[in-house]
């Protein structure tokens, strides 16, 4: 996709796009809604600020955008290494939801859990995959791996998971 | 867990969040790209004025007596000192450039909002366009591009990320428990029905066609009597090729050139002739682009014809020419009632009670579904929400009649009366 150069149409239709994307990335990465919702604005912030130094002759525009996304989760896990998955499991179980969606975030904070114990890469991908809802074409550029080392990577990631359930 | 597993922990932002980011944005002013003329220019500049003081800073070394003495005397005009702008004020230019879009003045009302995903069955696909017509011609939305899939996508769509969808069934009841279990709670408009008439002239032959007898006259290829797992072309020239039971007249079938109607003609009566042999029936699941070019690809010998079909036409040609069978949209087919002989798919007659009912054959519903929640944060989705609920003639109902819309409880003499209601969310099947 091609960044806007100009026109609110098309902001808008990249903006409901991504979004949703964005913001689950960051909720598989983080688990954790308060983190989230902050990392997502920071995202799309960047973004739109830098928008005159985005060049599509050297990226897609998603490609692009979900750059800035892991530039900033990694940001986030450097200023808060010391603290993540757990603290965010016992945040999560201490919301009050309907019970479907309670059972599907303590399903998230468990899976964060699990993801805790994998190297950075592998939980990257999950987050890229199951979050953001990438292929594993458009991974693949991302975490600089080709589009069938991500599948494999990720089908044995999902493997290993499974098995911890 | 699998793949479905970590794709259903996914969840739409909080709507509060979206709007409130949005919002946001809209009030960060964009940086615009400066082209490469200007950054030439910019670099031009400062590399002049590097040389320039560089020299400044060499004659200054060599008489600085004589030179800072006139500086400092040098009166500075006042009019020069006002027309200095300060350094960090914005030029006009770089006032006018907005960020996604100029914050509003405070007194004009924000048309700001997500764009309203819309999505339709390739059958409801002339209806859901009439209404984004409809709907977006006095409105400052953005016009939705309209999607299509089939009815079960478009339903699984619904309960993730759509705003709306349009199919040609109703929810089913684990689809709907599929949404609630998601947290999605759903809202539901019938608008009414598509049907399509395949009918005659009064003095026709009055023996009823099966779906199986239609799509062996018109289908392009047809499975071989001796062989029937085997397809050949059509050979049949006479009804009574088709099947016995009827006379030797001349297969002769006319349509409106409209797709519309085409379409219909395909999918409700040659599909279920079709659906007669269960190998192709098969197919449906299992390689869906043949089943398609079997059930739907008409013959081109000229044994159906693609004619304007206007009163005249009716009242007069059908009337010469009792041979002649007539597929007509159900709107048309309803003016023209009396001077036609009915229905000549066998069955029930093609009446507004058989379509409600749904015992007529050749029709199916119209329902459109909506998310709940999103009608409450999307102000398109709203606008939406308000056109479909305003019955016809007044409502976008109306232009959808044109694409062939047969509406549910269609009154003249109804009149909107302010801000219609809207339904309630879809706790649970009841008709």
């Amino acid at each position: 996709m091609d960044w806007p150069a100009s026109g609110e149409a098309d902001w808008d239709a990249i903006y409901a796009e991504h979004l949703p994307r964005i913001y689950n990335y960051f909720r598989f990465r983080l688990a954790a809604e308060a983190d989230v919702e902050d990392l997502t604005a920071r995202v799309f912030e960047k973004a739109w600020s830098a928008r005159s130094r985005y060049r599509s002759d050297l990226a897609g525009f998603s490609t692009w955008l979900y750059r800035i996304a892991q530039n900033v989760a990694i940001d986030h896990f450097r200023s808060r290494r010391a603290h993540a998955p757990l603290e965010v499991a016992i945040e999560v179980a201490a919301e009050r939801t309907p019970q479907d969606d309670e059972e599907r975030r303590s399903d998230l904070a468990r899976l964060a859990a699990l993801t805790a114990s994998l190297p950075d890469r592998e939980r990257d991908l999950i987050a890229l995959r199951y979050g953001a809802g990438l292929s594993n074409r458009a991974i693949a550029p991302l975490v600089g791996l080709s589009e069938s080392n991500v599948g494999t990577i990720l089908h044995r990631t999902v493997q290993t998971l499974r098995s911890r359930w | 867990m699998n793949d479905e597993f970590l794709h259903a922990l996914r969840r739409d932002p909080p709507p509060e969040f979206a709007r409130e980011l949005k919002r946001r944005l809209q009030r960060q002013p964009a940086r615009s790209p400066r082209s490469p003329f200007v950054r030439t220019l910019i670099a031009m500049f400062l590399i002049g004025g590097v040389a320039m003081a560089a020299a400044v800073l060499l004659r200054n070394r060599d008489e600085p007596a004589r030179v800072a003495a006139p500086v400092a005397q040098q009166a500075v005009p006042r009019e020069a000192t006002r027309e200095v702008e300060p350094a960090g004020a914005p030029s006009p230019k770089q006032q006018a450039t907005g960020g996604i879009k100029a914050s509003p003045p405070a007194d004009e009302p924000e048309s700001e909002d997500l764009p309203v995903s819309f999505i339709a069955s390739s059958l409801a696909r002339p209806l859901a366009e009439a209404l984004v017509e409809s709907v977006t011609k006095y409105t400052r939305i953005a016009r939705p591009r309209v999607m299509i899939m089939d009815d079960t996508e478009a339903l699984r769509a619904l309960c993730s990320n759509a705003d709306f969808v349009m199919v040609s069934r109703r929810i089913a009841d684990a689809e709907l428990a599929q949404c609630r279990k998601w947290g999605v709670d759903i809202v539901e408009w019938k608008l009414g029905y598509q049907a399509v008439v395949l009918t005659a002239g009064l003095q026709a032959d009055p023996t009823p066609l099966t779906p199986r007898d239609v799509f062996l006259a018109l289908a392009d290829r047809i499975p071989d009597p001796a062989e029937p797992s085997r397809l050949i072309d059509n050979p049949n020239a006479t009804w009574h090729d088709v099947d016995p039971r009827f006379d030797y007249r001349r297969i002769d079938v006319l349509a409106p050139p409209d797709a519309i109607t085409r379409a219909l003609f395909v999918q409700l009566v040659m599909e279920a002739g079709c659906d007669t042999y269960p190998w192709i029936r098969n197919l449906k699941g299992a390689d869906r682009p043949r089943y398609l070019d079997i059930c739907h690809r008409l013959r081109s010998d000229g044994r159906y014809r693609e004619v304007e079909v206007g009163g005249r036409f009716i009242t007069q040609q059908l009337w010469s020419e009792p041979d002649w069978l007539v597929v007509l949209a159900y709107r048309h087919y309803a003016e023209h009632r009396s001077e036609l002989l009915g229905t000549k798919l066998e069955g029930p007659a093609a009446t507004l009670a058989t379509l409600t009912d749904g015992t007529y054959p050749a029709a199916r519903p119209v329902y459109v579904y909506a998310q709940r929640e999103h009608l409450d944060w999307i102000s398109g989705a709203r606008m939406f929400a308000y056109a479909l609920s305003n019955g016809p003639p007044f409502g976008p109902l109306g232009s959808m009649r044109s694409q062939g819309l047969v509406p549910l409880n269609e009154d003249p003499t109804r009149a909107p009366s302010g801000r219609p209601e809207l339904p309630p969310a879809l706790e649970s099947l009841k008709p």
